[in-house]
């Protein structure tokens, strides 16, 4: 199912830079702007 | 567009399907050490959101694209070789303080991002909703 406003952030788990793993949704608690980059050049 | 968000007074987080060691050298070059960066090398977040991968002619060959380059190098940007798939397209998202989406831009090209303006807009929306506030 993809993604539309009104549903909640799933617990993808994603990795920082330090290499930690960070659950989408522990995004939560502020109002935040995701942006999905395309290549990094 | 990210050297300006912070206008916006919300959290950023930026995800890049490139590996967690490559994003570590994007940050310091892009001086983006105020914002979280995240990786999705399996790019399973992007597909959640409905994030899909352009063709070669919209991406490559587009007059779209070729001006939105040219215009980053006016402004003395350098467009580096790229080391993953370049058809991916990107997106931006808001989310509210309970961790809902609130609105979702999936790109449709690489240079169709949307402004500052257009975020401040979406931003105003959502704070706008009843249920949007917290």
């Amino acid at each position: 199912m993809t993604l539309a406003p009104g549903h909640q952030l799933p617990d993808l788990a994603l990795t920082d830079t330090q290499g930690r793993t960070v659950p989408l949704s522990a995004l939560a608690g502020e109002e935040t702007l995701i942006v999905f980059l395309r290549h990094l050049a | 567009m990210l050297n300006h968000v912070e206008q916006l007074a919300v959290g950023v987080v930026v995800i890049a399907f490139a590996q967690p060691n490559s994003l570590v050298a994007y940050q310091h070059r892009q001086r983006l050490d105020h914002v979280l960066l995240l990786s999705d090398p399996e790019r399973r977040a992007y597909a959640a959101f409905g994030l899909g991968r352009g063709s070669v002619l919209r991406v490559w060959l587009d007059p779209r694209v070729w001006a939105r380059y040219l215009q980053l190098m006016i402004r003395g940007r350098r467009p580096e070789r790229a080391h993953e798939d370049t058809l991916q397209l990107g997106g931006d998202m808001l989310i509210d303080a309970d961790g809902r989406i609130g609105w979702i831009y999936r790109s449709r090209g690489p240079e169709d991002r949307p402004s500052v303006t257009d975020i401040q807009a979406a931003l105003r929306g959502l704070r706008a909703r009843p249920e949007g506030r917290s």
